[in-house]
C-alpha cells in the first residue's frame, strides 16, 4: 500500500479481515479503505464470502453415533488389545520357560553336588511349578480376560490380521499348553516318586 | 416438547415415566441438563461411558457437519465422526474439562478428516467426482432439503473442489473461529503455511463463485 501500489494487496485485506495485523498496519488499512472504493469493494466481497460460508446450513445425521461408539468402547475396555496380546505372549513365554526349566534342572549335574537329593528337589519343584502354572493359567483366563468378552475382542483383532485366527484356537492353545505342562510336570513327579520308592 | 418431558422426568414424582416412556436420547438430554457438561466430562475422564454417551448425543451433529464439510461424503463423514468420538475418548486425559468440549472435539474431528484425505490422496484412492455428494435426501425432510440443496449445494460443491489443506483451513478459520496460531498448532504446520492455505482457499472460492455468476 505504497504510493506506487495504489491498492491494498489481497493478503493485506485478508489479514485485516482476520484481525491479524498489528495495530499500526490495521490503522493504515482502515484509513485506505475509507478512501478507496475499489478496495472497499474487494473487502465487501471477502465479507460476503465469509458470511456465506458461516451461514451454510447443517445437515442431519442418518444414524445415531452414541450407541456404536459406546458399545465399541465397552468391548475395548473389557479387552484391551495391547493387554490381551501381552498376556498371550506372557502365557506362551511362561509355558515355554516352565517346559524348559525341568529338563534344564535335570540335566544340571552340578546340582547333585550342591543338594542332598536331586530327585527330592525335583519332586518338590515339580509340585510347586505345577500348582503355579495351573493357578496362573486359571487366573489369567478366568479373571483378567473375562471369557464372555474374549471372543468379541479377539474376533475384532483377528479380523485385522492377514490370516484370521479364531479366538477359540487361542484359548484351546493356552488350555492345551496348560495340560501339557501339567502332564509333563506331574508325569515327572510320578516317575520321581517311583524312583524314590525304588531306592 | 423435549424440555417438557425432561423437566417432568427430573422430578422425583414421576419415576415411572422417566423409567418407562423416555427414549434413550431423551435420557441423554436429561443427564446433560441435570449434571452439566463439565461434571459429565469429569465423569467421562474417570471412565464413565454413560456420561460419554450423553456428550456424544450433544455434539454428534456438529462433529458430523465438520466431517461432511471437509470430506464431502455422507457415509464417510458419519464413519469419521464416529472414529473422532472414539479417538476423543482414548485421548480424554489430554482434555482440560475447564475448556469447552465442543471446539476441542470439532478441531480433533477436522484434523482426523484432514489426515484421512491426505492419506487417501497419497494412496491414490479418492475419486473426487464420486466423493462429493450431498447427504441422501431420502433420510431427511425432502422439501426442506431440496430447498437447502438448491440454495447451498453450489457453495458446498465449490468447497469440495478445493485441495484438502485449503478445505481444512477454511473449516478451522470460518467454522471453528480459530486464529492463525491455533490453526497452526492444530494442524502441526508452520503459521505461514496455514495462512497461505487459508488465503488461497478464499481466493479460489471467490473465483469459483465469480465463474458461476458469469455462467
Amino acid at each position: 500500500m505504497t504510493e506506487k501500489s495504489a491498492h491494498l494487496t489481497e493478503d493485506q485485506l485478508q489479514a485485516y479481515f482476520d484481525g491479524a495485523l498489528d495495530p499500526g498496519a490495521a490503522r493504515n488499512v482502515q484509513a485506505h479503505l475509507a478512501s478507496c472504493p475499489t478496495c472497499q469493494e474487494a473487502f465487501s466481497r471477502l465479507e460476503s464470502l465469509a458470511f456465506q460460508l458461516e451461514n451454510l446450513p447443517e445437515f442431519d445425521l442418518t444414524r445415531e453415533l452414541a450407541e456404536p461408539v459406546i458399545s465399541r468402547l465397552r468391548v475395548e475396555r473389557s479387552l484391551s488389545p495391547g493387554i490381551t496380546w501381552t498376556l498371550i505372549i506372557e502365557a506362551l513365554a511362561a509355558g515355554t520357560a516352565l517346559g524348559l526349566l525341568i529338563p534344564a534342572i535335570r540335566s544340571a549335574g552340578w546340582l547333585s553336588g550342591l543338594l542332598p537329593s536331586q530327585q527330592a528337589l525335583q519332586a518338590t519343584l515339580n509340585i510347586y511349578l505345577t500348582q503355579l502354572a495351573s493357578s496362573w493359567l486359571v487366573w489369567w483366563a478366568g479373571l483378567r480376560l473375562q471369557i464372555s468378552h474374549l471372543s468379541q475382542g479377539l474376533l475384532a483383532e483377528a479380523s485385522q490380521l492377514p490370516v484370521p485366527i479364531s479366538p477359540w484356537i487361542l484359548i484351546a492353545a493356552a488350555g492345551g499348553l496348560g495340560i501339557l505342562i501339567n502332564y509333563l510336570l506331574l508325569g515327572r513327579q510320578t516317575v520321581s516318586g517311583r524312583n524314590l520308592k525304588r531306592r | 416438547m423435549g424440555d417438557c418431558f425432561a423437566t417432568l422426568a427430573m422430578t422425583s414424582h414421576f419415576p415411572i415415566i422417566s423409567a418407562t416412556f423416555l427414549t434413550p436420547s431423551l435420557y441423554y438430554n436429561i443427564d446433560m441438563v441435570v449434571h452439566g457438561e463439565q461434571a459429565l466430562l469429569m465423569r467421562v475422564q474417570k471412565g464413565d461411558l454413560d456420561a460419554y454417551g450423553t456428550i456424544i448425543q450433544e455434539y454428534q451433529t456438529s462433529v458430523f457437519n465438520v466431517c461432511l464439510r471437509i470430506l464431502g461424503n455422507q457415509q464417510e463423514a458419519e464413519d469419521l465422526a464416529q472414529e473422532a468420538f472414539l479417538r476423543a475418548y482414548r485421548n480424554i486425559s489430554h482434555y482440560d474439562p475447564r475448556r469447552h468440549f465442543g471446539p476441542w472435539m470439532r478441531v480433533l474431528a477436522a484434523n482426523l478428516c484432514y489426515n484421512h484425505l491426505k492419506k487417501a490422496r497419497l494412496e491414490g484412492t479418492p475419486l473426487e467426482e464420486e466423493r462429493h455428494r450431498l447427504p441422501d435426501s431420502s433420510q431427511q425432510d425432502p422439501e426442506a432439503l431440496l430447498e437447502l440443496a438448491q440454495e447451498h449445494q453450489g457453495l458446498y460443491r465449490k468447497i469440495w473442489q478445493l485441495p484438502e489443506n485449503q478445505r481444512v483451513a477454511l473449516e478451522l478459520r470460518h467454522f471453528q473461529g480459530l486464529s492463525y496460531q491455533e490453526m497452526a498448532a492444530a494442524l502441526k504446520l508452520p503459521l505461514n503455511t496455514v495462512r497461505s492455505h487459508l488465503y488461497r482457499a478464499r481466493r479460489k472460492l471467490a473465483e469459483l463463485l465469480e465463474e458461476e455468476n458469469h455462467d
